[in-house]
C-alpha cells in the first residue's frame, strides 16, 4: 500500500507543485501566526501587569510625598506602557512635586498635543505657567482646563480650576478680571458652606463685598455656625458699613474664635460707630447733642496726639486752634438747641480726624477709628 | 517513380513552417515561464516578509521577556544583578557561540552578502536559530547591542529556508536572502523605506525594477506583521520640530563634525579591539563575552541607561530629559560598552547603539551650543534627532539610509535639511579618518572578500568622451559622389566616413580608387558604403562601446541632438588607452 502510494504522491506533487507549495506556505504562516499571537498576548499581559505594579507603587510614593521615588516608579511603569497618558500625567505631577517643572512641562505638552482638551493636563500646565509668571499662557491653560474634558467629578474640577485662576489673577493684581471670573462660579456652587465661604473670601479680595456678603450668608444658611463664613460676613459687612450686621456676625464669630484680635477690633469699632453716630434714626435731640460732643472729644484727642508727636503743619495747627476755641461752647443744652452749632462741631470733628489720619496714620483704637469711619461715610473734605 | 513528398519546394515550406511554429511555441513557453517565475517570486517575497515579520516579533518579545526575567523590570537594575547577569549570560553566550552556533558571531549584513555573492543564496538555518537565541540572551541580559542586525540576519536566514527549497532560477534564489534581510530590518525598525534603501545600498548594490519590486513587497509585508503585533507608531515619539532659521545650519554643521569624530572614535575602538581579542587563544573565546558583560555591568552600575538597546533612553533624550553633560557622559559610556560588547563577539547589532550614541552626542552638542549661543531656538530634541542620523552616516556609512532612517523612525520630516547637512559632514569626516567602511573591515576580519558597496558606489565610470579622439578620416554626406571623397583623401587616410539616411558607414580608400577606375566616380557615397558603423554618444559608458567595437575599426561619436554631427571617433586602442591611463586596468 505504502509502496503503491509513493508514485501517486510524487505524481500529485508534480501535477500540482505550485498549488501545493502555496498551500504549504499558507498553512505554515497560519500556524506561526497563531503561535505568535499567543506569545504576544501573554507578553502584553505581563507588560500590563508590570506597568500597573510600578504605577501603583508610584501613586503610593506620591501620596507619601516621596516624589523622587514616585518619578522612578512612574518611569518604570512607562517603560512597560510608554503611551499610557495616565502614567505620563502622574510622572509629570511627580516631577512637578519634585520641583522639576521643565521636565514635567515636556511630558504635559506631549499629553496636550495628544488631547488638547484634557482638563487635568491643562490645569497642570496652567499651574506651571503661573509658577513661571507666564501670565498669558497661564490664563489660556486655566481657561482650557475650565472648559476642558474631565474624567469624573466634572463640576468640582472645573470649580477648582476657576478658583485657581481667580487666585492667580488676584496675585497679579487683576481684581476686576478676578471678579468677572468669580461671578459665574458663584452661580454654580454646590450646597457646601466651605465652598460658599471660599468664594466669598475671594469676592472680598476682588473688592466686591456685596457679593462676598451674599456668599457668606449663603454659607451660613447651610451651616449656621461656620466660623469662616461668620468671620467673612463680619469683614464684608464692615466693608459695606453695615455695623449692626458687623456686631451681630462678629459676636457669633467671636464665640467660635474668641482669640481673633482682628475680629474683636472690628466688632469693637462697629460698636463705637453705632454708639457715636449722631445721625442714627430715632435719637432725641439731647442724645444727638451728646454724641456730637463725644465725637468732638475723640477727634480733638486724636488731633492733640498727632500734634504732640511732631511739628504740626500750619493746617493742623489752625484746625487745632479752632477746635480748642469751639470746645467751651459745646455744652449739652446748646448742642441740643442749636442745630447749626451741632453740625458745625460734628463737621469740625470729622475734618480733624481725617487730617490727623493723613498726617499721623490711621488710628488703632476703636473710638477714633469709628469717628474716621463716620467721616468716610459722610464723605466731606478729605 | 513517384515524387518524394519530402523533396521539392512545398515540402521545404512545410518544414520551415513547422520549425517556425516550434520556435514560436518554445519562445511563448519560455516567456510564460519567465512571467510565471516573476509572479511567483513576487508572491514569495510577500510570504518571506510575513514569515520574517513573525520571526522578528518573536525576537523582540524574547528579548523583552529575557530582560524581565534576567535583570528585572526596573530601568535601574538592582545590585548585584546588574553586574552578575551580563557576565554570567555572557559566559553562556560564549559557550553557545564557540561550541553550538559558531556562525551566530558574524554580522548579519555580511552573512546576507555571503549568501548573495558566495553561497548561492543559502544561509544555514542553524545560524538563524543561533542568532535568535544568542542575540536575545545578549540584549535581554543588558549587553550594549541592538536587535536590528540580528533581525536582518534572521530575516535573511528564514528567507533562505523558505525560498531555497523552491525551484527558482539561480539569480532569484540568490536574491531571496536580501529579501528576508529587508523584511527583517523593516520589521525591527518599523521603517520599510530605510530597510529597502539599506539593503539595496549595502547588500545588493544595484537598483533595478526586478530587484526593487520584491524587496519592497517583502519589507512592507514584514512591517505589516510588526504593526499587527507591536503597534504602528514610530520607534520614537518626537515633538513637531522644524528648522527655524537657516543660520542654524551652522550649528548642525558643527554637530556633523563632532558626530563624525565620535563615529571614528567608536569605529577605531571596536575594530581594533575585535581582531586582537580574536587573536587570543581559543579557550578564551567563550570568556570574552563574559568579560564584556562584566564591563557593561560595571558601566551600568553608574549609568544603567547604556544597558540593552536603549530605546527608552533615546526617547528621554529626545524629550529633553537630560542636560548636556549627562548626554555627553551617556554617549561616552555607550561607546565604551558597545565597543566592548561588539568586539567580544557577542551576537547583536550596532544599529540601535549607533542611534543611541547619535542621540546623546546630538543632544550634548545642542545643549552646549545653547549655553554658548542662547539665541539658538531649536530644542535639544532636534539635535538629538539629527545626531541619530549623523552617527548612522558616520558609523554605518550608508548615506541615503541615514537620512531616511531618521525621518522614518521619528515620523518627522521637518528636519530633513539639518539631517542632510550633518550627515554629509559626518560621512566625510568618517571617510577621512577611517578609510575602510565597517562592514568591509568586518568581512575581512572574518576572512571573506565580499564586494565593497562603498567602493562600488564610488567606482570611476569611464565614458566614451574619456577615450574618443578627433576623426582623422574625411567626413562626407551620403549624397556626395565618390569623386568628392577621392578629392578629400590624403596619404594617411584609410577611409572616408559617410553619414546618410541609413546612418553612419565607411568606405575604404582602396574601394574608392577602384570605383573611380571602373568609371563609377559619380556614384553616391551612400551606395558605396562597405561597412555600417553604429554610433555612440560622448556620455555613454565605455562598457556600451566595447561590444560594438568587436570586428569594427572604429565607432563614430555623435551629438545627441544631431546624429549627423560627428564629435569624434573611438577605437579599441582608444578604449584600452583610457583604462590604462585612469588605472582602471590595474585595479581590475
Amino acid at each position: 500500500m505504502r509502496v503503491d502510494s509513493l508514485p501517486l504522491v510524487r505524481q500529485l506533487w508534480q501535477d500540482h507543485r505550485d498549488r501545493l507549495a502555496l498551500a504549504g506556505l499558507v498553512a505554515a504562516f497560519l500556524g506561526l501566526f497563531a503561535l505568535t499571537s499567543a506569545l504576544t498576548a501573554a507578553y502584553r499581559s505581563k507588560e500590563e501587569s508590570l506597568a500597573e505594579d510600578w504605577y501603583e507603587k508610584g501613586v503610593r510614593a506620591l501620596d507619601a510625598r516621596e516624589p523622587e521615588q514616585a518619578i522612578s516608579d512612574f518611569r518604570n511603569a512607562l517603560a512597560w506602557s510608554r503611551n499610557n497618558p495616565a502614567y505620563q500625567l502622574r510622572l509629570a505631577q511627580a516631577l512637578l512635586a519634585s520641583g522639576r517643572g521643565e521636565d514635567a512641562g515636556a511630558y504635559l505638552l506631549t499629553l496636550r498635543r495628544r488631547e488638547p482638551g484634557h482638563g487635568l493636563v491643562n490645569l497642570e500646565l496652567a499651574r506651571l505657567a503661573a509658577r513661571a509668571g507666564h501670565v498669558q499662557e497661564a490664563h489660556r491653560y486655566y481657561h482650557d482646563a475650565i472648559y476642558g474634558v474631565w474624567e469624573s467629578d466634572v463640576p468640582s474640577w472645573r470649580r477648582r480650576a476657576r478658583l485657581e485662576l481667580v487666585e492667580f489673577l488676584l496675585g497679579q493684581g487683576e481684581r476686576a478680571e478676578a471678579g468677572a471670573e468669580l461671578r459665574p462660579l458663584a452661580q454654580d456652587l454646590p450646597p457646601d458652606a466651605a465652598a460658599h465661604a471660599e468664594v466669598g473670601r475671594l469676592f472680598l479680595r476682588a473688592g466686591d463685598p456685596t457679593r462676598a456678603l451674599a456668599q457668606f450668608k449663603g454659607a451660613l444658611e447651610i451651616e449656621a455656625g461656620n466660623a469662616q463664613a461668620l468671620a467673612g460676613a463680619t469683614e464684608a459687612a464692615f466693608a459695606l458699613g453695615r455695623y449692626p450686621a458687623v456686631v451681630e456676625y462678629g459676636e457669633r464669630a467671636l464665640r467660635r474664635e474668641p482669640r481673633s484680635a482682628d475680629l474683636s477690633s472690628r466688632v469693637e469699632t462697629a460698636r463705637q460707630v453705632l454708639a457715636l453716630d449722631p445721625a442714627r434714626a430715632r435719637l432725641s435731640g439731647a442724645e444727638r447733642g451728646r454724641r456730637v460732643r463725644r465725637v468732638f472729644d475723640v477727634a480733638l484727642a486724636e488731633l492733640d496726639r498727632c500734634a504732640a508727636g511732631a511739628t504740626p503743619s500750619p493746617e493742623l495747627a489752625g484746625l487745632l486752634r479752632r477746635a480748642h476755641d469751639l470746645r467751651p461752647r459745646l455744652r449739652p443744652p446748646a448742642l441740643q438747641r442749636d442745630l447749626e452749632l451741632r453740625e458745625g462741631a460734628f463737621d469740625l470733628a470729622l475734618e480733624a480726624v481725617r487730617l490727623a489720619s493723613r498726617a499721623c496714620g490711621e488710628p488703632a483704637a476703636p473710638a477714633p477709628r469709628a469717628v474716621l469711619l463716620l467721616a468716610g461715610r459722610n464723605g466731606t473734605g478729605g | 517513380m513517384a515524387p518524394d513528398p519530402t523533396s521539392g519546394a512545398p515540402a521545404l515550406r512545410a518544414l520551415a513552417r513547422r520549425r517556425w511554429l516550434t520556435l514560436w511555441t518554445g519562445l511563448q513557453d519560455t516567456l510564460r515561464a519567465v512571467q510565471r517565475e516573476e509572479q511567483a517570486f513576487l508572491l514569495l517575497a510577500i510570504f518571506i516578509g510575513l514569515f520574517v515579520g513573525l520571526a522578528v516579533v518573536c525576537l523582540r518579545i524574547a528579548i523583552e521577556w529575557l530582560r524581565i526575567t534576567l535583570i528585572g523590570s526596573s530601568l535601574q537594575p538592582p545590585f548585584p544583578r546588574v553586574i552578575l547577569v551580563p557576565a554570567l549570560t555572557g559566559l553562556a553566550i560564549g559557550l553557545l557561540v564557540r561550541y553550538v552556533f559558531p556562525s551566530a558571531r558574524s554580522s548579519g549584513v555580511n552573512q546576507t552578502k555571503s549568501a548573495l555573492y558566495i553561497d548561492d543564496g543559502h544561509i544555514p538555518f542553524r545560524s538563524v536559530v543561533g542568532k535568535f537565541v544568542t542575540s536575545a540572551l545578549a540584549i535581554g541580559s543588558g549587553h550594549s547591542l541592538g536587535p536590528e542586525d540580528p533581525s536582518l540576519h534572521i530575516g535573511a536566514g528564514v528567507a533562505s529556508g523558505v525560498g531555497g527549497r523552491l525551484s527558482f532560477s539561480r539569480d532569484k534564489v540568490r536574491l531571496v536572502a536580501p529579501l528576508g534581510a529587508a523584511a527583517g530590518l523593516a520589521a525591527a525598525f518599523n521603517a520599510p523605506i530605510s530597510a529597502v534603501i539599506f539593503v539595496i545600498e549595502e547588500v545588493i548594490g544595484r537598483w533595478s525594477v526586478g530587484v526593487l519590486g520584491p524587496v519592497i513587497l517583502s519589507a512592507v509585508s514584514g512591517v505589516v506583521m510588526a504593526h499587527w503585533f507591536l503597534g504602528a507608531e514610530p520607534l520614537f515619539r518626537v515633538p513637531a520640530v522644524e528648522l527655524v532659521h537657516p543660520t542654524e545650519l551652522i550649528a548642525y554643521a558643527a554637530l556633523g563634525l563632532v558626530g563624525g569624530a565620535a563615529a571614528v572614535v567608536f569605529l577605531r575602538l571596536a575594530l581594533s579591539m575585535r581582531p586582537r581579542l580574536r587573536a587570543l587563544p581559543s579557550w578564551t573565546w567563550p570568556w570574552q563575552p563574559a568579560v564584556a558583560g562584566l564591563v557593561v555591568g560595571l558601566v551600568g552600575l553608574r549609568v544603567p541607561e547604556v544597558m540593552g538597546a536603549g530605546y527608552e533612553t533615546i526617547d528621554q533624550a529626545i524629550h529633553g530629559q537630560y542636560v548636556w553633560h549627562v548626554l555627553a557622559l551617556l554617549a561616552a559610556a555607550k561607546i565604551v560598552a558597545t565597543a566592548v560588547s561588539f568586539a567580544s563577539g557577542t551576537p547583536g547589532g550596532l544599529f540601535a547603539p549607533t542611534l543611541f550614541i547619535g542621540a546623546m552626542v546630538g543632544g550634548a552638542v545642542g545643549g552646549l551650543q545653547r549655553l554658548v549661543y542662547p539665541d539658538l531656538s531649536a530644542p535639544i530634541a532636534v539635535y538629538a534627532l539629527v545626531g541619530m542620523g549623523t552617527l548612522f552616516a558616520g558609523i554605518l556609512r550608508a548615506p541615503m539610509t541615514s537620512v531616511f532612517m531618521v525621518l522614518e523612525v521619528t515620523g518627522n520630516y521637518g528636519i530633513i535639511v539639518p539631517v542632510m547637512v550633518s550627515n554629509t559632514l559626518a560621512y566625510i569626516v568618517s571617510r577621512r579618518f577611517q578609510r575602510t567602511p565597517l562592514f568591509d573591515v568586518l568581512s575581512r576580519q572574518d576572512g571573506l572578500d565580499l564586494p565593497s558597496m562603498e567602493a562600488q558606489r564610488e567606482q570611476v565610470v569611464l565614458r566614451v568622451e574619456d577615450a574618443m579622439r578627433p576623426a582623422r578620416d574625411p567626413v562626407l554626406a551620403g549624397h556626395q559622389p565618390v569623386s568628392d571623397a577621392l578629392a578629400r583623401l590624403d596619404a594617411s587616410s584609410l577611409r572616408v566616413l559617410v553619414y546618410g539616411s541609413r546612418g553612419w558607414g565607411g568606405v575604404s580608400a582602396d574601394r574608392l580608387r577602384r570605383l573611380a577606375a571602373e568609371g563609377e566616380d559619380g556614384m553616391p557615397l551612400a551606395d558605396a558604403v562597405e561597412e555600417r558603423f553604429p554610433h555612440v554618444h560622448p556620455d555613454h559608458p565605455l562598457e556600451i562601446a566595447l561590444p560594438l567595437l568587436h570586428e569594427r575599426p572604429l565607432l563614430p561619436v555623435v551629438h545627441r541632438a544631431d546624429f549627423g554631427r560627428l564629435v569624434g571617433v573611438i577605437s579599441l586602442d582608444d578604449v584600452l588607452r583610457a583604462y590604462r591611463d585612469t588605472g582602471a586596468v590595474a585595479r581590475e
